[in-house]
């Protein structure tokens, strides 16, 4: 085995790597497949072929720290949170024995018949987004679509009101940004505050149908609760909300922003959905390959072990950098790197892990994201980006998709004459 | 008498359905194809699995991690 090369001065967060983590993540795979960050002690796995073998052997990697903080939270909020933040692991972050009953009653609630039942409610829903947007010469898609469709999509599953969805999705940017950026303390503090305060709206959420069950996924639980009490309880299900509350929309949201991006910057991709809408179901596969909203996911190692040689020592944690391994050419060939909407092996992509921890989400995801692009090449075939803007990212390292996205829906030609854009001869 | 050819088309498509479904020939937990609600003949040590990405006869006592818990 040979010793692990070290990346002093790779940081994650660094401003062009947040905009682009393509191109160094390119240089590791090739020169340095495994890497050790010694900023924030974690070993970096770049191949296709390492990730999915770590995904599929629970003997020696643990899922423990797979929502942790990716560094730690300073003291004044960790304060704020030991006043009652009281998560434990329920389902990414969870290990054998515990993740077998917590994922088997998720799937007794989330099972394809709901899923079913609940996708003329998105495309309803959906439509009157893409209505309202074509009302506008230049609009943010981002703020006007793909931010508010998955997060009803995912809250009103769960059953959160309407009216608490914008306080939700504040919240819920800032427990990603307290759990994968990096903030100033003050900010750290104020963040924390949120986070608790999510915690606690959930905790009374449940309790509230705890007491009178409606027809909702977390009612679901709760009468699964009383019929296998051994099973699951009131906490387990305060947590699998809890979780669910942000994974069930941040990662759509950010898959439809990317993909809108990759398919306008490539026009003809574009065009060919339009022409062939037959191809949009594997065009969703080809975003989560090509720019996926999770560019990594982690583990902790059981024992001595190692990865493509490198030796990782018992309870070292790791980065599996999925954007890397969906960027391989050992698995996805020599134009890997290209957007291509008829890409035979874009399905094989690791965006949603696989295996045991396989992301119960990802049918609600798919499903979303399809009707998301059904919807927009039907009624906005014209789109076009606003040009000259800089697209920016969420400053956080593990998920990635753009806060803002300018596009003139009736194309860039229209919003000129309207005024919207101004006049380029 | 000459050995049949092995047809690479279907082997390539088989060894294609393991890596999309994560198949494996031992149950994960206690969960396995035998309790899946995409196993077409429950009881039966083999059967044919309807769901969409797998497709092919699997055994009783596999797993894929496209397992859906039976309706009850």
């Amino acid at each position: 085995m040979t010793k692990c090369p070290v990346a002093e001065g790779y940081d994650l967060l660094d401003p062009d790597v947040v905009a682009d983590p393509y191109p160094r993540l390119e240089h590791w795979r090739s020169e340095s497949p495994v890497f050790y960050l010694p900023g924030i002690d974690h070993y970096v796995i770049t191949r296709y072929a390492d990730i999915e073998h770590v995904l599929l052997d629970r003997e020696t990697w643990s899922a423990a720290n797979a929502s942790s903080p990716l560094t730690p939270v300073c003291p004044a909020a960790q304060e704020v949170l030991s006043t009652g933040f009281d998560r434990v692991p329920t389902l990414n972050n969870s290990d054998p024995p515990r993740h077998a009953p917590m994922r088997k009653s998720v799937l007794t609630v989330m099972n394809p018949r709901r899923l079913k039942a609940l996708e003329p409610v998105l495309r309803d829903y959906a439509t009157g987004l893409v209505d309202a947007l074509k009302e506008h010469a230049v609009v943010d898609l981002v703020e006007s679509f793909s931010f508010p469709f998955p997060g009803f999509g995912a809250f009103s599953l769960l059953g959160f009101p309407d009216r608490d969805t914008d306080m939700l999705k504040d919240w819920s940017r800032n427990r990603v940004l307290l759990t994968y950026g990096r903030l100033p303390e003050a900010q750290q503090v104020a963040t924390a505050r949120d986070v608790l305060a999510m915690w606690k709206y959930t905790e009374a959420f449940v309790a509230q149908r705890w007491a009178e069950p409606l027809d909702d996924l977390t009612s679901d639980l709760i009468r699964l609760s009383h019929d296998k009490p051994e099973q699951l309880n009131q906490f387990d299900i305060v947590n699998i909300v809890y979780s669910m509350a942000l994974a069930g929309h941040e990662t759509t949201c950010n898959a439809i922003g990317n993909g809108v991006l990759a398919l306008l910057r490539d026009r003809d991709q574009w065009q060919r959905l339009i022409d062939e809408p037959a191809l949009i179901e594997n065009t969703v596969e080809e975003i989560l390959r090509f720019d996926g909203p999770v560019l990594y996911h982690r583990r902790i190692a059981k024992v001595d072990t190692q990865v493509g040689g490198i030796p990782i020592p018992a309870g070292a944690k790791v980065m599996m950098a999925f954007a890397s391994a969906d960027h391989d050419p050992a698995q996805f060939g020599e134009d890997a790197d290209r957007f291509r909407v008829d890409r035979q092996d874009a399905e094989l992509h690791l965006s949603f892990g696989k295996g045991p921890h396989l992301c119960l989400g990802a049918p609600l995801g798919r499903l979303e994201t399809r009707i998301a692009l059904e919807l927009l090449t039907t009624a906005t075939p014209d789109m076009d980006l606003v040009p000259g803007q800089q697209v920016q990212y969420s400053p956080n390292a593990l998920f990635r998709g753009p806060t803002a996205l300018l596009v003139a829906p009736h194309g860039v030609r229209h919003a000129e004459h309207t005024g919207a854009l101004p006049l380029v001869s | 008498m000459t050995e049949p050819d092995v047809d690479e088309v279907r082997f390539a498509a088989a060894q294609r359905v393991v890596k999309v479904a994560a198949l494996r020939a031992t149950p994960v937990d206690e969960d396995s194809c035998g309790t899946c609600r995409y196993y077409l003949e429950p009881g039966e040590g083999l059967s044919f699995c309807w769901q969409e990405k797998v497709q092919i006869l699997v055994g009783a006592g596999w797993w894929c991690h496209f397992w859906e818990m039976c309706d009850e």
